[in-house]
């Protein structure tokens, strides 16, 4: 669910600002929702990675790849495979951090006492 | 906490790492976001039926889209007709048009920093924006035009308006700068762009002031005359002038030919040789049609995206077809239902520097008269990209600025700037006026509002004339007048006023049939007025008039062949008489290779051939060696004498003592000798640059330029290597890599309107994504031409028609 949520909502927010609102949704849904460091981390560059990727690759099926041919010479050949990579790391890495920079803001201003059950869970 | 700060620093830290540019790498989180980024460029600009609202129309637009992405504009008045137009270009062209004016404006230091400072230096010394400023009071003043000009901008403005910064030219992205608003000023100076890159201010007057004092005047008049051995005027010689002389002014009497041996300004750019154009239209009579055919190529710089933009331009008043300049309304070079027009350069004198005494070292007083007079300062601030700005302070004369040197305590002589640019006028006007003319007395109306740059304007018209006007505003100068400096303290040294209008060089249906020009000497001695001592060989203009004199019956595709022709006349009237010299037994074996394959050449500059590469570099070694004595040093550069000279100096005076060379004392070289030198060290050279002999190596396809560059050279992929096509600098098919051909029309005029081709190296959309952006330049590499789609009518129905766009106020 969370998952889902932030890649619509990633989606939105950066089809209006700036590349760098790429970090907000992935910060804000995990500082509300977010279970584990771990966790958080996942679903941040997941969602991201995927919502990255998965709109290059639109945008370059949209073309025929005319562009990516002639950026991916620029890049010394490093090949559409190569820049869908890139930009999917890049975006992923973004919302990797800034999800589990939610979480841990969270944590840090509301720190939570974990229950007898949960510290059992951990425990094990 | 620990945790979350690092966390936070973390992310940070990737933020500023994507977020920051390495150069030469942009800042790739906003490049590779496929929100923003490079991916959302990808998208191919629609080419579906669409309506769009922008609040600054009147009423209802409708542009028309071809197979070739052209516009064909539909518009209930002027005013919407040229904002559409100033719409449309900035959608397909918005990058480029920035880029130009940021250039023409002295401003690239800005976006690209402090490697550009020494370019925008030079464009504020020459006082490139107060020109353009000037000309858009000059303007104003006329209402119409002033209404066209600020429907264009608003229309551009219309576009930008809307643009999201996903939607910004890959480019700027690229670069890491944003789009700015458009001004009339911007489209006044791109007018003076165009006048720098055809009317330059580098016009060799100091270097030739040097060889005046070091040679006198005697060698001056034999070996830099005012008039070439070789040459085909464009008015016809013998074509008597209608026209009573106005006085000229008298040379003055204490006339000292630039006393100050005054270094020229080395730093600027020459006018780049060869930069010109073809253009010629035959009469009915010499025609199949029975009506003129007109013909126009201009040779300019070739880049992605071109320099021209095609398109059609209708009014209830008015249908015109062609080619604009991105940034500029009206069409520049193209035909309507009864006229078509093409333009050449004229290279006359508009550039003169003269020598400015300043009291002290503040310039605020320079002697003029015998009298100290005040100068004007113009501050102007340049602005680095990470850097401080620069501020230059450029001192003003009633000549124009003083354009070196930069400091006032510099020693060396003060040279201030009389150059045509600064000449308010309103070319737009003539466009205007060229896009609706109907006869030939329309078209000279219009030709008489027309500054700079000069050009010959050919012109056809479907009642059966065929005209050339050589035409701008000329100084009225005395003979060889701005030859060398000029003395800024005397008022006898000032241009003069002006030649009259209907006294520049023109003719209107002569005998022979046909008009043609290719930047050649536009008069031969007899015409009464100085325009300049030299001008492009003549090479071009003599191959296309013997041409045109040969035709009957002729095509649109006769004339066509002529565009792509290949044919050398200089080889053809210089190569036997260097042959003659040469010795066969003495070659080895890669010189008597070299030597067999000049003389079987044709003189045609295909690719195959081997032999234009051999003659080329011959040609280009042989000044040289003969005029060692004009050879440049850094202190006083000289300008050495033009090549027609040579020539003349190779085929007619054979024993001339510029023959023997200055660094071999013992030795008297005569005509045969340098000729067997040259063709030695020309061998050495191709050896050298090339490789061994071999029809590979030296095929002249192989050699000679075939990259159409980007805009911005270094971004390589977005422009087009491997254009194989033949051509030459001295053959109509002026082809030579970076600069060449960069239009070819052909129009036949009918009664019931014309039959147009045309094509260009590149594609109307500057997007590198678009399939339209590059689509023309195989046709134009095989010398083929698109046929022109002129729509007669808003609903004609034709199948080339893809798609409509329509501009609505809502």
């Amino acid at each position: 669910m969370q998952f889902v949520l932030m890649i619509l909502l990633s989606a939105m927010v950066q089809y209006f600002l700036p590349w760098w609102s790429v970090v907000i949704i992935p910060f804000l849904i995990s500082a509300w929702k977010g279970k584990s460091g771990s966790k958080a981390f996942l679903n941040g560059f997941l969602a991201t990675a995927l919502l990255w990727f998965g709109m290059a690759y639109y945008e370059h099926l949209r073309s025929g790849g005319i562009l990516t041919d002639r950026i991916s010479e620029l890049f010394r050949g490093i090949g559409t495979i190569g820049l869908l990579t890139a930009t999917t790391w890049s975006g992923a890495l973004l919302g990797g951090m800034a999800s589990l920079s939610g979480y841990l803001v969270r944590q840090a201003v509301f720190p939570k006492n974990p229950s007898p059950a949960e510290k059992a869970q951990a425990y094990w | 906490m620990k945790k979350a700060v690092l966390s936070l620093t973390l992310t940070g830290g990737l933020l500023w790492a994507l977020g920051t540019s390495f150069s030469p790498l942009p800042a790739l989180g906003a490049f590779l976001s496929p929100f923003s980024g490079f991916w959302s460029n990808e998208r191919r600009i629609q080419m579906l039926d669409a309506e769009i609202h922008l609040p600054g129309v009147e009423s209802e637009v409708i542009i028309r889209f071809d197979d070739n992405r052209v516009p064909h504009i539909f518009a209930s008045n002027d005013h919407d007709l040229y904002y559409a137009q100033g719409y449309v270009t900035a959608r397909d062209r918005l990058f480029q048009m920035d880029l130009t004016i940021r250039s023409a404006a002295g401003r690239l230091s800005e976006v690209v920093g402090e490697q550009a400072l020494p370019l925008d230096l030079y464009k504020r010394r020459t006082g490139s924006v107060k020109a353009a400023e000037e000309a858009w009071k000059f303007v104003q003043q006329d209402a119409k035009i002033r209404r066209v000009i600020e429907a264009y901008s608003d229309g551009i403005n219309a576009y930008l308006s809307n643009l999201r910064p996903a939607d910004y030219p890959i480019e700027y992205k690229m670069l890491g700068f944003t789009p700015e608003a458009w001004t009339p000023e911007k489209s006044m100076l791109l007018m003076v762009e165009m006048t720098h890159t055809l009317a330059t201010p580098r016009d060799g007057d100091a270097a030739l002031t040097n060889v005046l004092q070091k040679f006198g005047l005697e060698v001056l008049q034999d070996l830099y005359p005012d008039y070439a051995d070789r040459e085909s005027p464009i008015i016809p010689k013998g074509t008597k002038w209608n026209f009573k002389r106005s006085p000229l002014p008298k040379v003055p009497k204490d006339y000292t030919e630039g006393t100050a041996s005054v270094r020229e300004p080395l730093s600027w750019p020459e006018r780049v040789e060869g930069i010109g154009s073809n253009n010629w239209a035959i009469a009915g009579e010499k025609s199949a049609t029975g009506l003129p055919i007109l013909a126009g190529d201009p040779h300019l710089g070739l880049t992605l995206p071109s320099i021209w933009y095609q398109i059609q331009l209708t009014t209830p008043e008015s249908n015109a077809y062609g080619v604009s300049l991105p940034g500029a309304p009206c069409i520049i070079i193209g035909f309507n239902h009864d006229i078509a027009w093409s333009e050449t350069n004229v290279g006359s004198d508009v550039a003169d520097l003269y020598t400015i005494v300043f009291k002290d070292s503040t310039r605020r007083e320079y002697l003029y008269r015998r009298q100290w007079h005040k100068t004007s300062f113009r501050v102007e601030e340049i602005k680095v990209k990470g850097k401080p700005s620069v501020i230059d302070t450029v001192v003003y004369t009633h000549h124009g600025p003083v354009a070196l040197p930069r400091w006032g305590n510099d020693p060396t002589p003060s040279l201030a700037l009389r150059w045509i640019a600064h000449e308010p006028g309103n070319p737009v006007k003539t466009f205007y006026m060229l896009n609706r003319s109907k006869n030939y007395d329309d078209y000279v109306r219009a030709l008489s509002h027309y500054v700079a740059p000069a050009q010959n304007f050919v012109f056809a018209s479907n009642e059966n004339d065929i005209a050339i006007w050589v035409n701008g505003k000329f100084p009225l100068k005395w003979k060889e007048q701005g030859k060398f400096l000029l003395d800024g303290s005397k008022s006898a040294h000032d241009w003069q006023g002006w030649i009259p209008h209907e006294h520049n060089p023109h003719v209107k249906n002569p005998k022979q049939g046909y008009v043609s020009s290719a930047n050649q000497a536009p008069v031969d001695e007899s015409y009464p007025y100085y325009l300049h001592w030299r001008f492009a060989e003549a090479n071009r203009a003599i191959r296309i008039n013997e041409r045109l004199e040969a035709m009957q019956r002729a095509t649109i595709d006769s004339l066509r062949l002529l565009q792509n022709d290949n044919y050398n006349v200089l080889a053809r009237d210089l190569l036997p008489t260097l042959l003659e010299q040469i010795k066969v037994g003495e070659l080895n074996a890669s010189q008597y290779s070299t030597y067999t394959a000049l003389q079987q050449w044709d003189y045609e500059y295909t690719t195959q051939a081997v032999a234009p590469t051999i003659f080329e570099k011959w040609v280009e070694n042989l000044p040289s060696f003969v005029w060692d004595e004009f050879t440049t040093d850094a202190k006083k550069p000289l300008q050495r004498p033009q090549k027609d000279r040579l020539w003349k100096l190779i085929l007619k005076e054979p024993d001339s003592k510029w023959f023997d060379r200055v660094e071999t004392a013992d030795v008297k070289e005569n005509q045969t000798d340098i000729i067997r030198l040259s063709f030695k060290a020309t061998v050495d050279s191709l050896t050298r640059q090339y490789g061994t002999y071999s029809s590979k190596n030296w095929a002249w396809g192989a050699v000679k330029g075939s990259t159409i560059a980007h805009l911005v050279p270094p971004l390589k992929s977005f422009g087009r290597t491997n254009v194989v096509a033949g051509g030459g600098a001295d053959v109509p098919n002026a082809f030579r890599g970076k600069w060449g051909p960069s239009w070819r029309m052909v129009v036949a005029l009918g009664k019931e309107g014309p039959t147009a081709y045309g094509v260009y190296p590149g594609g109307q959309s500057g997007n590198p994504g678009s399939p339209y952006y590059d689509n023309m330049v195989n046709t134009w590499a095989e010398g083929k031409l698109n046929e022109l789609l002129y729509l007669k009518a808003i609903d004609e129905n034709h199948p080339k028609v893809l798609s409509t766009l329509k501009i609505s106020k809502r």
